[in-house]
């Protein structure tokens, strides 16, 4: 497996050095910043859910699996598999394109439904489909809805469908430049009062 | 061609040879300088940025109510057209600085940077930067040389003293972001730095280990893959592997900027990682999941810190701008979300927050009266004990990180009547005052309504390095995700190891895995796939991680005695997304350590 090669090989270089006594976190926070040197990683690898932690998440799960490869003009289907941490509160799910010029939903597709939780795990499989009307990378937003004593609260999926090859369109904020140092800047305007 | 030039409308712009023949003309005309004033000015201000605060209970943010902020303890540079830097300086707490001594008559630049220095003690190295690179580029910057962000103000220092104010827009128009998002960055940095405040104010001499913040407009989550280049996250996250943050900015998704509490979660990874250790495997988590209590920890730690250095018991994780969707609205006084226990991050967090927090649950704030029905909570440690054993025995222990290593070595450091009240916190919470580091003691197994766990007490397994065979079990009763970080799927194993020595491991599975309507039953995906690593204070030092089917056979290295070790145990197809369907629920190993002849 991939990810335990790479975590066999992180342990195995996180006790090389252990063993050397280089590579404590404990050591690194009594450095002088400038002397701490970073990881030259450009990119995580996409596998790399053990090594980071991230924010905490409803109660409310949303897995999906895309069927098929998406084309252009063509229908395309999403199975989609809610689970509920939250005993037999209803939960509503709908969907939605950010963009409706990259793609539009079926006829038939329902844009909200109600889920019903029929298994001990509290799970419900949906399913959704769209059709892409350009290429890139084209998102899906679901969202699942339920009440609580407070308000409302979501959990919200950005689903990727990939048409073709062609990338996704990044927006941009502000301009790169370079400081007197040659080091990357993303400069922005400050409004002067 | 130089900024400041560009920025003059067309209608002023003359030929660059054509300026200093301008000046010329104007410097004999009297009108460039001679007794027009003095030949230096000061050049202050204040540099603000804005802040959006949530509406109630977390139903998006309330642009309406929009504030103005400090920017506090940012670096500020005063360059000139050619972009040489001729000052520095820090902005102070109320957002002021001041450049003395300016030339006067000059066009200028005022940067402001999106980071935290300090030298000394103590210190820090905050930046908070753009992750994404364009795709077309075959050689994108390293991860730690990505563009910084700045707002920048060009001017003309004048001959007189000049006040100039700079604030950070949100680029909010009313309905949507059309401006640039010059706010964002900066509300990050200053969240950043209130919650080094907290650490600060128990430590004055704390040194911060150098944090990169990446966030961008184009940071979206989604799915089960991660792809930092292009800003596809799947969530918000602390990366142990670069010691960096990742926070959304997708407005068409989430957007984490003023979500406060959110990035105070994410440092909270940091500071655990860096000032203390953390064990946790990481991975998906939701509010209602029962974890593998290392995760559970790990997450409740950082979610309580929110609320203790943000002094403010409502964590808050708004949605898509412009909606009211709230993600997550959580009490950290109330929300409650059965069942409670050591496995719970909602109940970890809880613990931790009301050790901290002054708040008397049974007293109204607003009337005074007592409220009937709510649960104790009417004593508070402080920070300090919670920062020590943090930096303490937590960092240092030998086993794993999780409540009982944390609340067991909190206790005795605490006087008697602490040591009661933090006791009452625990039974609130469900779990069983008295439990030593190991779990020893617990009695809450997090059986379901009427059924019997598995797999879950005792939470170590005392194990035997004799050869003694012991049949241990992992199960993913409580992972109906495949995620395999939850409750029960990793097993936990204590060995004391008497003398030094090397050891055969042997890990073989016992419990039946040929799958009913498997198409291959040699095809080792389909098969059981035990993992053990084996770890010394937090390290790992040894691993059987091998996809063999069915078993994992090594020999480690010289394990010097004697000596405590742990290690962790489990079925690698819970975590596997590709495992078959129909895999068992529980898997179970014959598992021994022999000291090699």
């Amino acid at each position: 497996m991939n990810r335990e090669m790479n975590f066999l090989a992180a342990a195995l270089a996180a006790a090389m050095l252990s063993a050397c006594g280089g590579g404590g976190k404990q050591q690194a926070a009594t450095e002088e910043p400038g002397a701490a040197t970073e990881t030259p990683v450009a990119v995580l690898a996409p596998d790399e859910k053990y090594s980071i932690t991230g924010k905490p998440q409803g109660p409310v799960k949303i897995d999906y699996r895309i069927i098929g490869t998406p084309v252009v003009g063509q229908p395309v289907t999403i199975d989609l598999k809610v689970k509920s941490n939250v005993g037999d509160t209803p939960v509503t799910l709908s969907y939605e394109t950010n963009d409706s010029t990259a793609m539009m939903f079926a006829e038939s597709q329902q844009r909200m439904v109600s889920l019903a939780f029929v298994d001990d795990e509290r799970t419900s499989a949906q399913q959704v489909t769209v059709i892409p009307l350009r290429e890139g990378r084209l998102f899906l937003n679901v969202t699942a809805h339920m009440q609580t004593d407070t308000g409302s609260l979501q959990t919200v999926v950005a689903v990727p469908i990939q048409v073709s090859a062609a990338p996704r369109e990044l927006q941009e904020n502000g301009v790169v430049t370079t400081d007197e140092s040659g080091d990357l800047i993303r400069e922005m305007p400050a409004s002067n009062d | 061609m130089d900024y400041f030039y560009r920025s003059l409308p067309s209608s002023l712009r003359l030929g660059r040879a054509a300026l200093p023949a301008a000046a010329l003309l104007l410097a004999a005309c009297g009108g460039g300088g001679g007794d027009s004033g003095p030949s230096s000015v000061t050049i202050s201000g204040l540099v603000e940025y804005e802040f959006v605060p949530p509406n109630p209970n977390c139903q998006g943010l309330d642009f309406a109510s929009t504030v103005v902020r400090p920017i506090r303890g940012a670096t500020l540079q005063l360059v000139d057209s050619s972009n040489a830097e001729l000052a520095t300086t820090v902005s102070g707490e109320d957002g002021s600085y001041s450049f003395p001594g300016v030339d006067s008559n000059r066009d200028l630049r005022i940067r402001v940077r999106a980071e935290l220095k300090k030298t000394g003690s103590p210190s820090w190295d905050v930046e908070v930067r753009d992750n994404v690179v364009d795709p077309d580029d075959a050689n994108p910057p390293l991860l730690s040389d990505r563009p910084l962000y700045a707002i920048v103000s060009d001017f003309n220092t004048g001959n007189a003293d000049l006040i100039r104010n700079l604030t950070a827009r949100t680029g909010w128009d009313g309905s949507s972001y059309s401006e640039t998002r010059a706010a964002a960055p900066f509300a990050i940095l200053d969240t950043i730095y209130s919650a080094m405040q907290l650490v600060l104010s128990v430590d004055p001499d704390a040194a911060f280990a150098p944090l990169d913040a990446f966030w961008s407009i184009n940071n979206t989550s989604f799915g089960t893959s991660i792809d930092v280049d292009s800003g596809e996250l799947t969530t918000s996250f602390y990366s142990r592997d670069t010691d960096s943050l990742f926070l959304l900015g997708d407005a068409s998704v989430d957007t984490e900027e003023f979500d406060d509490h959110v990035i105070v979660h994410e440092w909270g990874h940091y500071f655990e990682d860096n000032f203390s250790r953390t064990d946790s495997v990481g991975g998906p988590h939701g509010i209602g999941d029962l974890l593998d209590s290392r995760l559970a920890f790990g997450e409740g730690w950082a979610s309580a810190l929110a609320g203790i250095a943000l002094d403010d018991p409502l964590y808050c994780d708004t949605g898509r701008p412009g909606t009211t969707d709230a993600l997550l609205a959580l009490g950290l006084e109330d929300g409650f979300y059965d069942p409670r226990g050591w496995y719970d991050e909602v109940s970890v967090l809880r613990f931790i927050y009301d050790l901290w927090d002054t708040t008397d649950n049974l007293i109204d704030d607003q009337t005074g009266n007592e409220i009937v029905g709510a649960e104790p909570d009417n004593g508070s440690i402080g920070f300090g004990p919670i920062y020590d054993v943090m930096v303490g025995p937590q960092a240092f222990t030998e086993t794993f990180t999780n409540i009982f290593s944390f609340a067991s070595e909190l206790r005795p450091m605490l006087p008697p009547g602490d040591q009661a009240f933090l006791d009452d916190q625990l039974v609130r919470e469900d779990m069983t005052p008295g439990f030593d580091k190991w779990g020893e003691g617990e009695l809450n197994d997090a059986s379901p309504d009427g059924q019997q766990s598995r797999d879950v007490l005792p939470l170590y397994v005392n194990m035997p390095v004799d050869g003694t065979v012991v049949n241990i079990c992992s199960n993913d009763d409580y992972d109906g995700a495949g995620d395999g970080n939850k409750l029960a799927t990793y097993r936990f194993l204590r060995l004391d190891v008497p003398t030094t020595s090397a050891y055969d491991v042997r890990v073989v599975t016992t419990t039946a895995d040929t799958i009913p309507g498997d198409d291959d039953p040699n095809d080792p995906r389909d098969r059981s796939d035990p993992d053990i690593v084996i770890f010394r204070d937090g390290q790992p030092l040894e691993a059987g991680l091998s996809g063999g089917a069915d078993e994992e056979l090594f020999r480690t290295g010289i394990l010097p005695g004697p000596d405590t070790y742990v290690a962790d145990l489990r079925e690698f197809r819970y975590a596997d997304p590709d495992s078959p369907p129909d895999f068992p629920n529980q898997m179970c190993f014959d598992v021994s350590f022999t000291p090699a002849p």
